[in-house]
């Protein structure tokens, strides 16, 4: 029953519509046959009957002649044309008997049986008598009427209608009042798919554009074009009417229209106004077709309103990116944490900084990503902004595998609403900045150091002269064997040596001018060169020249170069010590504006810590009395003068090492010095010289 | 012998310049003020004058200007603690006949000094 009903459920609209109607005619026709069958079936019997019964009495008076005359010829064809009359042929037989019983005329063609005379007796004063009989063979309505002359009895007629013909004539009466019931259903059912299917054709359209939206395709059109349009009926001109040539939609389901009846609400508020409108009147439809509209109308609005969400989330989309390509471009380390102080999101340049994915940082604190001491600290740090609200900025310098780091960060405490809602960290690398800051305090330094090296230099100079000059003058006046002669010998040596060290210190101090002529940087290089070779080679350390012939003569005093290369020779061999190369290479930069030389030994090199220092008067890593400390300083003096500048870098880059085989024996890291010489005026360029590798590389 | 005026700042090194050039037989005046110094160069015509550079009041450019106006056959020597190109070159320019730098050795001296007397 159950899965009965669950079928006739599933069934399409239209199935259930015309089974529905066909139902309701079978069950009507049925019942209205039935009953017609009832009472037509009835009415037939009761007339067959009544026929049977007027034949009989009819019969009855016809024969009282005969039976008297005892005309039995005459009672013969009586009944035979009874029996045969016409063409209807439902009385089965006929036969007259006598008062006595006996037979006077019969229709049987087989014999008369005689047991049909015992049965259906008739009394004188009965009309006429009727039984049902069954013979076995057929089933009979018998009539008896007595054959009587005034009250006297001459006989009794009977005759036999058969109820199978009567029953034919019911049957065929049942027949028609099926086929008619049959026809009626049928022409039922024509007229139920015709109207069910204009219901569930549209029906079905509404669905299969229910469907399509449910699919994302909102362009769908259900409803009808109407034939004539609101401006077409209404003879509006108003082209700025959102109504006007809008052949998708009725007037009614759109705001703002400029009818003077409308109002200014929107569908269906507004519908309201519309019932009485000729435009409403004319092209509304029924239930189906409003269904249809309501529907056109919401996959309309729908479609404009997921546009505009589609439109909005482009555009929130390309915002997000950009700010993502801000930030991730940045080379500043941007953080923001929330205040649980977990991160919310950060920019690529922090994620390189830490070393560690973007997703690994996300929702982690600190403790995942420092060392715990670290996070700690920045906990703590962190915590205190948090609660008092106030900003940070600090410096902070950091030691990693590329050497010293130095960051600008600022931590900004995130206000929303009055409330503090996270901590923006935000870390500049400062580091170049502070090595410009470290060169320019080193300079500064120099500066200095120069001027009061000047100052005590040129204080010095008179006593020292005086006391120069006295000794001298007393050499003089003792002869040389003398023991007062030997002592003021030594007065006059130390006084020498002093006089050396103020000569020196006033060549650091750049006090004094130099003269600027044409030299050729490379020919200082050879003559210098040539002249300590051989005091070189006497400790196996050789002078492997690299030199570019391209490099113009330049402006400078040859002389006070010549000391420069001889110093940075003698410091190279010192460094070397016994066995080694220094390797003289001179250079153009690559914007022909000043010219490079670098000189390398294969020594044991300098601390990193040490390299700055190294420039700085009496500043020296070699043993008490090998060296005052000033040849350096007096080298950076002369460049200085010369408007160049001096640096060195230890170990030696991998394109500074000598490779000649002679160099091979015990190499050490070494250290090169690199001299840059501007080739016009008295200044460097602004632009770097890419010839000169950088510290860090 | 010659006389020879001498103009430093320092009174010590006038001394000495004079003891190592007495002893070549020389007659040296010493003074430590401009003004002294000119005054003696006007009333005593002097052979040569060793100036220094930096000086009380002037410079030793200026006294070599002002001296060489008051006796323009004067042989002038400059012994600076101080030298420098341009005062150098401004001292040739004005006449002078040798420029040497502090300390320098007696003997130094003592050969300069008759090479310029030896001029005259």
């Amino acid at each position: 029953m159950r899965a009965a009903l669950q079928y006739l459920s599933r069934l399409s609209f239209q199935t259930k519509i015309n089974l529905g109607l066909a139902l309701i005619i079978v069950c009507f026709g049925l019942l209205l046959g039935a009953i017609n069958y009832a009472v037509s079936s009835r009415a037939v019997l009761r007339e067959a009957l009544l026929r049977g019964e007027v034949l009989s009495v009819n019969l009855s008076a016809r024969s009282a002649e005969s039976i008297l005359s005892m005309n039995f010829l005459r009672l013969t064809n009586l009944v035979t044309e009874m029996v045969d009359q016409g063409d209807r042929k439902d009385l089965v037989y006929a036969f007259i008997v006598d008062r006595h019983g006996q037979v006077m005329a019969h229709t049987f063609r087989d014999g008369f049986p005689v047991a049909l005379l015992q049965v259906n007796q008739v009394e004188d004063h009965q009309p006429f008598g009727m039984r049902f009989l069954d013979t076995g063979r057929e089933r009979l309505y018998d009539f008896a009427a007595p054959v009587m002359v005034g009250s006297t009895r001459l006989g009794t007629v009977r005759i036999a209608l058969s109820h199978s013909t009567i029953k034919t004539a019911i049957d065929r009466l049942m027949w028609i009042n099926l086929a008619a019931t049959a026809g009626a259903t049928l022409l039922a059912l024509i007229g139920s798919t015709f109207f069910a299917r204009t219901v569930t054709r549209r029906i079905n359209a509404l669905r299969h554009s229910a469907e399509q939206v449910v699919k994302s395709n909102l362009d769908v059109q259900i409803s009808p074009a109407p034939d004539r349009n609101c401006w077409e009926i209404m003879n509006c001109k108003e082209k700025r009417c959102p109504a006007h040539e809008d052949r998708l939609r009725r007037c009614w389901y759109l705001a703002g229209t400029f009818c003077p009846d409308c109002s200014a609400g929107s569908f269906p508020e507004k519908l309201d106004d519309c019932r009485n409108c000729p435009v409403y009147r004319r092209n509304s439809g029924d239930e189906i077709q409003s269904l249809a509209e309501s529907f056109d109308f919401m996959a309309l609005t729908l479609k404009n309103h997921i546009e505009e969400l589609r439109r909005s989330e482009r555009n929130l989309a390309r915002q997000k990116q950009l700010l993502n390509t801000i930030l991730d471009v940045t080379p500043d380390l941007v953080a923001l944490q929330d205040e649980e102080l977990a991160y919310l999101a950060v920019n690529k340049a922090f994620c390189r900084h830490v070393g560690r994915e973007e997703e690994e940082i996300i929702d982690g604190t600190d403790f995942d990503i420092y060392s715990d001491e670290q996070a700690d600290r920045n906990y703590h740090e962190d915590m205190q902004i948090l609660l008092t609200s106030r900003p940070l900025s600090k410096e902070i310098m950091t030691r990693g595998g590329k050497g010293k780091k130095w960051h600008h960060v600022v931590k900004v405490p995130v206000v929303e609403n009055d409330r503090i809602i996270g901590l923006l960290t935000t870390a500049r690398d400062i580091t170049v900045v502070k090595q410009y800051q470290e060169k320019l305090i080193h300079s500064q330094k120099m500066e200095d150091l120069g001027r009061l090296a000047g100052g005590v230099a040129h204080e010095i100079n008179t006593p020292l002269s005086i006391i120069l000059g006295y000794s001298q003058l007393l050499l003089k006046d003792f002869p040389a064997d003398d023991p007062v002669a030997q002592d003021i010998g030594i007065i006059e040596k130390q006084a020498q040596v002093c006089r050396k060290i103020v000569a020196d210190l006033l060549s650091f101090s750049r006090t004094t001018e130099q003269a600027a002529l044409p030299m050729d940087i490379n020919d200082s290089l050879r003559e210098v060169a040539e002249l300590v070779e051989h005091i070189f080679r006497q400790n196996r350390i050789i002078i492997n020249l690299h030199l570019d012939d391209r490099i113009p003569p330049i402006s400078g005093d040859k002389e006070r170069l010549k000391q420069v290369w001889i110093n940075l020779y003698n410091n190279a061999a010192d460094a070397i010590g016994d066995d080694g190369c220094i390797s003289v290479t001179s250079k153009l930069c690559a914007h022909r504006r000043r010219l490079v030389v670098a000189v390398a030994d294969t020594g044991g090199g300098v601390a990193e810590d040490d390299l700055d220092k190294i420039f700085e008067p009496f500043f020296t890593t070699k043993p008490v009395d090998k060296g005052t400390g000033l040849g350096l300083s007096v080298t950076f003096g002369i460049i200085k003068d010369h408007g160049g500048r001096i640096s060195a870098i230890s170990p030696v880059p991998s394109e500074y090492v000598d490779v000649s085989p002679a160099c091979s024996k015990k190499p050490g890291p070494g250290t090169v010095f690199f001299v840059e010489l501007p080739l016009e005026g008295n200044e460097l360029p602004p632009d770097e010289c890419i010839e000169i590798p950088k510290k860090e590389a | 012998m010659a006389d020879i005026l001498v103009l430093d700042d320092v009174l010590d090194v006038g001394m000495m310049l004079r003891r190592i050039l007495t002893r070549k037989g020389h007659q040296v005046h010493v003074f430590s003020d401009e003004e002294p110094a000119f005054e003696y160069a006007r009333k005593h015509p002097v052979d040569m004058a060793i100036l220094d550079i930096k000086l009380k009041k002037m410079s030793g450019v200026e006294v070599l200007e002002e001296l060489k106006k008051i006796n323009p056959r004067i042989r002038v020597m400059m012994l600076t603690g101080y030298p420098t190109l341009e005062t150098a070159k401004e001292a040739l320019q004005l006449g002078a006949d040798e420029y040497c730098v502090k300390p320098i050795d007696i003997d130094e001296l003592e050969e300069k000094t008759a090479e310029i007397l030896a001029k005259g």
